[in-house]
């Protein structure tokens, strides 16, 4: 897993974070694969979740626990 | 007994049965998960889980809760592996004890359906011929 802190514009949903994420890190352009989920806070949120400040956001790729 | 869930770096350490038994419960379902030597055609010399630790907790007891309630059962028992693991060992153990069997049956194929469709874990497998691949799984 990797980390990073970003400064967003006020009022931007969770699913629009990925441009700035792009902005901040070449890599974050492997999370195109779909589908992908978010989680917030540690918990799963819909794609419309509004950001505040400090909230953490976590892009969740296709999971695979179990065997 | 209640709710015992949990991740590990080693080997999953099973209770005792018997010992970890409810007076209460008159039927215990035990599911382990373990790691085979083929996927997909390839074979598989190793896996490697990778989670994002402190969701995944966060989660494995909320699903144990609402497994609890749904099911009234008497106790939740889970672990799962994370890191290395070599063939023939156990990744994933899910412990479900009620009153009666269904609701324990029942309870443990939702709780393994639920680890593999919301957790935030992550497998990667390792192949005889040196590659290696995260893979999307929900066998």
């Amino acid at each position: 897993m990797d980390q990073c802190q970003l400064e967003l514009p006020e009022n931007i949903l969770v699913k629009d974070l990925l441009p700035f994420l792009f902005q901040k890190k070449e890599r974050a352009e492997n999370f195109k694969l779909p589908p992908l989920r978010y989680a917030v806070n540690e918990s799963f949120v819909a794609d419309e979740t509004l950001l505040k400040d400090g909230d953490c956001v976590c892009l969740i790729t296709p999971v695979a626990g179990g065997c | 007994m209640g709710i015992d869930v949990g991740l590990c770096h080693e080997t999953i350490k099973l209770p005792k049965l018997e010992q970890s038994f409810s007076l209460n419960s008159g039927a215990q379902v035990f599911f382990g998960g373990y790691v085979r030597n083929h996927h997909a055609g390839k074979q598989v010399l190793q896996l490697f889980y990778e989670a994002y630790e402190s969701m995944a907790l966060k989660i494995l007891h909320q699903k144990a809760e609402a497994a609890r309630q749904k099911w009234s059962l008497d106790q939740v028992w889970i672990r799962h592996r994370l890191g290395e693991i070599p063939l023939g060992e156990m990744a994933v153990a899910v412990l479900t004890a009620s009153v009666h069997r269904q609701e324990a049956y029942q309870a443990n194929i939702w709780l393994m359906d639920q680890i593999k469709q919301d957790l935030p874990i992550w497998k990667k497998e390792s192949y005889a011929d040196s590659s290696s691949e995260w893979v999307i799984c929900s066998h």
